[in-house]
């Protein structure tokens, strides 16, 4: 007897719990917007990402607090996922909880911050996403510079400066849109119209040992090695050295000399470039990502409506759609030494 | 040994003066005192948790004692902290084995001294010296009359091999005082003769020696003086000739104890002899490490007690463990109440109704953490649970009630067995097998390394066992514990040798047709055993003497067979293979009497 | 006298032999499977039997075959330590700190190279130190704790230089793990030199044997006089400082310490020690396995790459790859000898 009614109360419980779980937290339903940001007034912006420990996001990182002061923008985080998806849902939730307004995000997965996207505009929170367009759900604005252009320009360097031969890919993690994006472009920009040079895939992960590791096989592999496109800069030093211990390396224009073209451009790529060991680079503007973030995000507060084909805040032309998105497609020159003492250059700037 | 009374005697090898030691709330030892002269064998006897392993303890320089003094020769022993100074001067071989098992044998022999070539000086020592260690290692086993491989990982010797290896090591470090604790658990008896031989040379040149045991008479033998501790103190010390068993017997477990004075159970009464069997074994061909079976078959009776003897490798406890389902036999069956069970199933056998005791209590028979509690139930977990839940109050009943039937001594039911002293933890085992009401009870040696007032209440609860109406296959070579048997077969190289049908037991005759000595050379080999063969080839099969003794033994024959020395009238059989046991005609042998060599 | 005891001479006859045959085929368990590797290996790429290309995979695994003998010392003695593989980035990490100019996120002692590479080894012995002490001393588990330290040590790598990587590290910093000496990488050396020390003092010292010794069964040591808390907290202490080497190798090859460096290491390294015999138990296993198991994952990842597998499938091909040549190893070698 004593066990059935146990039994019952255990059941009603369950049922009860199973009613009282829902979606939203406490005070959650379609959120009411809230009133315009007035000129000069202080916001809260939150900050989600995946990594803060590459070259590239660490400078971002310190750009953001720059233009939060220009923009007038108290920063809550950057809260870092490090590559998990299911820990950034539960940090834009702190976000949100810790009172921001508006939210910075660079996604882990495109498909998978749905859920996080549906959850803040579900609270009337604006969100602009950096870096990585989301494949579903919706965000105020992206701000992003084109990966496949990346890919295409390393792939037009590239065969513009060597006939024939092999040319070692070091991929990054084909995992992540940014990977996939530039890996993709790339070998097929080079399989249209450069069928003479021979790509070879290495993945690499974003992992710079693994990367170095990579070219040095790709070096005592092919005799006709010409070129090597690596899609970060962390593993430009180690190729360098590689190449020395290996008595290949040779400056920039010298006959023989094996073309490494790299992405990002960090301060100490500049430096190579001019020194004339690394061609080219990519530079990915952490500062202008950053500028816009926040400016973006404070133009969602202030109810300023933006639409496809309308010039970019950015300058960097007309505003396209990615997903049924908005995407200022920042501008990433390629750096060469012709370019490469440009003082615009995020990595010639001081203060990175 | 005593000196003339004018001049000083020699200082003792070692002494503990005053030695106390708590664990906890526990007293482990209470003003212990005690000495051993140069030359002089003492025997520390007292049941388990008397506080023998802490004095052994504290006396290897394993463990400070909380007030009390350690000398060494007459100066004071060098710091807990300094292995190598304790081990130029006590060498103590322990109860548990301490062999490393993945290290070859001459390895262990040389543990922590391996003998290097030559270095540079003390700046940069030498290196191993492989092969020397392997040359001397086999030259000590050698001289121990030990043949095993040098080069085998200590793991995989048997265990009486592993004793001898470790009392070797022991030995070769050249040291004053040697501390035995329980060295002959696991040696038989021409093994612990072959020890006692190497001892009296020892004790010769002046080595002191502190001897551990639960087996008394081995004290009586090789002792000179014997120190008696009961519940952490001292009770008393004195020369073995001058105290009797009983008296021995009286001190260690304390005069008020109703069990004082008794070490014998009365025999019990024969079993209906038609009734069908409870166990039957039938033609049992199994092979094993520690000992091959071919063809053996018995049967055993409802209320009746078979007790099994064999040396060790003669396959009595392939036996047990076959009959338990843990062996798989290459031929024949078991049967429980007619019903045969699949080989090499132990849970089968478990449901069938068989319960089991196992040799190595600590290898096989209780998961250390655990509490009492729960290893008492384990057989029956079964039984206290419902829909698969476990009812914690019938378990805490069913443990409480098993506990008390056997008498387990613990600080409560959730006490991990570990911490038990040898004889409870026993208990525990025991439980555990009779928690299901077994039908057959199979018990190996169960009365291993546990104390006489341990020992009585196992026994007994096995003979309560047997009186409801179980069979009970009793496999042990102490004749203490054959007492409560109604049968024995005896094994001897894998075949039934002889058998023993009727109580009490002429021990000299049991170890005599263990060893495979037997009946007079004028028997015709033929069945003297109820349902087995005889034993292959060289003796004959069937009775021994007695020499003196009680009703015949042996050969109760259901063929017809000869044999039968019957002994009314106490002859001597002799057994062909010369020596005998007869001979020793005389009672007050011991009994080494048997089987001379 | 007649031998009563007739089992045990024959068993000890039948393990005489076998002791000896089964010794011999465990040593080199794995020398087949390296022979098939390496016809597999130059069937997919001409340039695979190459000297260039051996001495690549050479300087490849020589980091990991520093980490690999540290923690090798760590399972002999029946304990693990998984905290190695940030201690290996960590180490580099101060290391590279100390010696960086504050512009390129150092700390802006700028010390002297060599100062700099001896102070990663200390900070690593340091460490090692650390677990041991709380290990043995306080008991405390190490599965827990090494699991602990390894996410804390990587977050004060990441912590002391802000998520940066440190780059352009002096020629004297990056000798060790780039340059070359007698036309080999000095990395490549310098881990020979170590599996070598380590082998011989496994098997020629008392020390050694008595790592053994504790791993197989602790308190038979202890009574044996061996000084087992002493032994197993050293033994920490040159693992964490083994392992730090270990960084100071790769930062030298990578030319740059990464904030993530180490990531993932961990697992490696227990495959190669395990595929190499080496017993997560305690008490056995020997430097030559655990080379050799470090030669074979070198080697498979170096045939991957070569074979250009599609870059979706190389972490399944690699995973097949480690578990046959574990089981392999197992059904050959059977259990492993410590001599």
């Amino acid at each position: 007897m004593a066990r059935r009614i146990a039994g019952a109360v255990v059941a009603v419980v369950l049922v009860a719990g199973a009613a009282a779980c829902s979606e939203s937290g406490p005070g959650g339903s379609a959120g009411g917007k809230a009133a315009k940001l007035g000129a000069g007034e202080t916001f809260k912006l939150g900050v989600s990402l995946t990594f803060n420990n590459t070259d590239f996001w660490t400078s971002y990182i310190s750009y953001e607090k720059q233009f939060a002061g220009k923009y007038h923008a108290k920063l809550i985080g950057p809260l870092v996922a490090n590559n998990d998806s299911g820990k950034q849902i539960s940090d834009i939730r702190t976000l949100i909880a810790q009172g921001a307004q508006a939210l910075v995000v660079n996604p882990v997965d495109s498909a998978a911050i749905a859920p996080a996207l549906d959850y803040a505009k579900s609270k009337g929170i604006p969100v602009v996403s950096v870096d990585v367009a989301p494949s579903a759900g919706d965000v105020y604005m992206i701000v992003r510079a084109d990966n496949e252009l990346y890919g295409r320009e390393a792939c037009d360097y590239i065969g513009g400066h060597a006939k024939s031969g092999t040319v070692a890919e070091l991929q990054g993690d084909l995992s992540s849109l940014n990977g996939r994006d530039r890996s993709t472009a790339f070998e097929g920009c080079m399989k249209r119209k450069y069928p003479k040079l021979k790509v070879v895939k290495y993945p690499t992960k974003w992992d710079t040992p693994t990367a170095t590791t990579a070219a040095s096989t790709a070096m005592s592999t092919y005799k006709d090695l010409v070129g090597i496109y690596t899609q970060w800069s962390g593993p430009v030093s180690g190729i360098i050295q590689a190449e020395r211990s290996a008595g290949k390396f040779t400056t920039v224009g010298s006959a023989k000399h094996v073309i490494l073209v790299s992405n990002d451009g960090v301060p100490f790529e500049m430096k190579d470039v001019k020194d004339g060991t690394l061609d080219a680079t990519i530079s990915q503007p952490a500062n202008l990502y950053a500028q816009f973030a926040v400016k973006y995000a404070r133009d969602a507060l202030s109810g300023k409506t933006y639409a496809k084909g309308q010039q970019a805040a950015s300058g960097a032309g007309p505003l396209v759609t990615v997903a049924k998105n908005l995407e200022d497609p920042i501008k990433a020159p390629l750096v060469t030494k012709d370019n490469v003492d440009d003082p615009h250059l995020w990595g010639n700037q001081a203060g990175s | 040994m005593s000196g003339d009374p004018g001049r000083p005697a020699p200082p003792y090898v070692i002494e503990g003066v005053g030695l106390s030691q708590s664990f906890g709330h526990t007293r482990a030892l209470t003003d212990v005192s005690l000495a051993i002269q140069p030359g002089e064998c003492l025997g520390l006897v007292g049941r388990n948790g008397a506080g023998k392993s802490t004095v052994v303890s504290i006396l290897s320089g394993l463990r400070r004692p909380d007030t009390g003094v350690v000398r060494l020769g007459g100066e004071p022993a060098p710091p807990v902290g300094d292995p190598a100074a304790w081990r130029r001067r006590v060498a103590t071989v322990h109860q548990h084995s301490m062999l490393v098992p993945t290290l070859t044998v001459a390895e262990n022999m040389y543990l922590d001294r391996q003998p290097r070539r030559t270095g540079l000086g003390r700046v940069l020592p030498g290196p191993l010296h492989w092969s020397a260690m392997r040359t001397g290692a086999a030259e000590v086993l050698r001289e121990w009359g030990v043949d095993v491989d040098v080069t085998a990982p200590a793991g995989a010797i048997s265990v009486e091999q592993r004793q001898i290896v470790e009392i070797a090591r022991a030995l070769s470090t050249g040291t004053r005082c040697l501390i035995l604790d329980e060295p002959t658990a696991a040696l038989e008896r021409a093994g612990v003769r072959r020890l006692f031989g190497r001892l009296r040379p020892l004790l010769a040149q002046g080595v002191g020696i502190l001897y551990i045991s639960h087996h008394l008479e081995e004290v009586y033998e090789i002792c000179d003086r014997v120190t008696v501790l009961r519940d952490g103190r001292h009770v008393r010390t004195g020369a073995v000739g001058g105290i009797g068993q009983d008296e021995l017997v009286t001190a260690m477990v304390g005069p008020e104890d109703p069990l004082a004075g008794t070490t014998t159970i009365d025999a019990a009464p024969t079993p209906d002899p038609d009734a069908a069997p409870v166990l039957a074994v039938r033609h049992l061909t199994a092979a094993d490490a520690r000992g091959s079976l071919t063809d053996v078959s018995l049967v055993v009776r409802p209320g009746e007690c078979v007790g099994v003897l064999g040396l060790a490798g003669s396959g009595t406890t392939t036996l047990a463990d076959a009959v338990a389902g843990l062996v798989r036999p290459t031929a024949g069956a078991v049967l429980v109440a007619g019903v045969p069970l699949p080989a090499g199933r132990p849970d089968v056998a478990l449901r069938h109704g068989i319960g089991y005791v196992p040799e190595d209590r600590h290898a096989r028979g209780y998961v250390p953490m655990l509490g009492v509690g729960d290893n008492i139930t384990m057989t029956i977990t079964d039984r206290l649970t419902r829909y698969g839940v476990l009812s914690p109050r019938r378990h805490l009943a069913a443990a409480r009630r098993l506990a008390e039937r056997l008498g387990v001594v613990s600080a409560g039911t959730a006490q991990p067995v570990v911490e038990l002293s040898g004889g409870n933890q026993q208990k525990v085992v025991v439980g555990r097998a009779l928690a299901r009401d077994p039908r057959v009870v199979v018990a190996v040696a169960p009365t291993q390394g546990v104390d006489v007032a341990s020992k009585r209440a196992l026994l007994g609860a096995l003979d309560e066992v047997r009186g409801a109406g179980a069979g009970v296959l009793l496999v042990s070579d102490d004749l203490a514990d054959l007492a409560i048997a109604n049968r024995i077969v005896v094994l001897v190289r894998g075949r039934t040798f002889a058998e023993f049908v009727e109580p009490p037991w002429d021990r000299e005759a049991l170890i005599a047709a263990s060893e495979g000595l037997g009946a007079r050379d004028d028997d015709p080999p033929g069945t003297g055993i109820t349902g087995g063969d005889t034993a292959a080839g060289d003796t004959t099969s069937g009775s021994t003497a007695s020499g003196g003794g009680m009703g015949g033994t042996t050969g109760a024959s259901a063929a017809g067979g000869t044999t039968g020395a019957s002994a009314a009238g106490g002859t001597t059989g002799d057994s062909a293979a010369g020596g005998t046991t007869g001979d020793s005609a005389a009672r007050g042998g011991t009994d080494e009497g048997g089987a001379a060599q | 006298m007649t031998n009563t005891s007739l089992e045990p001479v024959v068993a000890a006859g039948w393990t005489r032999r076998r002791g000896a045959a089964v010794s011999l085929v465990q040593q080199f368990a794995l020398i087949p499977v390296i022979v098939v590797l390496c016809v597999v290996g130059a069937f997919v790429s001409d340039s695979f039997l190459t000297l260039a290309n051996f001495t690549n995979v050479g300087q490849q695994v020589s980091a990991l075959g520093v980490v690999v003998v540290a923690e090798t010392l760590i399972l002999v003695t029946g304990s693990m330590d998984l905290s190695l593989q940030s201690n290996y980035g960590l180490s580099a990490m101060v290391a590279a700190w100390l010696v960086a100019p504050v512009a390129q996120f150092g700390l802006g002692v700028e010390l002297n190279p060599l100062l700099g590479l001896a102070a990663g080894i200390v900070v690593g012995g340091l460490i090692g130190a650390f677990n041991g002490t709380l290990i043995v001393k306080a008991k405390i588990n190490g599965f827990i704790l090494t699991l602990a330290m390894y996410i804390l040590l990587a977050g004060v790598q990441t912590g002391i230089v802000s998520g940066h990587t440190i780059y352009h590290l002096p020629k004297a910093f990056i000798a060790l793990g780039a340059f070359y000496f007698a036309d080999l990488p000095v990395s490549v050396w310098v881990a020979a030199a170590v599996f070598v020390a380590a082998g011989l003092y496994l098997r020629y010292t008392r020390t050694g044997r008595a790592l053994y010794a504790i791993g197989g069964n602790r308190e038979a040591a202890r009574a044996a006089g061996i000084k087992v808390d002493r032994i197993r907290i050293g033994v920490f202490v040159v693992g964490g400082a083994l392992a730090a080497l270990g960084g100071l190798m790769e930062a030298g090859r990578v030319v740059a310490v990464t904030a993530n460096q180490g990531t993932n290491l961990i697992f490696t390294v227990f495959a190669a020690a395990v595929i190499g015999g080496v017993s997560l138990n305690g008490g056995r296993g020997n430097m030559l396995g655990a080379a050799t198991g470090v030669v074979l994952l070198g080697l498979v990842q170096n045939i991957l790459a070569l074979a250009q597998v599609q870059s979706y499938w190389i972490d399944a091909v690699d995973g097949a790859v480690i578990l046959v040549a574990l089981a392999l190893s197992r059904v050959v070698g059977g259990e492993r000898s410590t001599e």
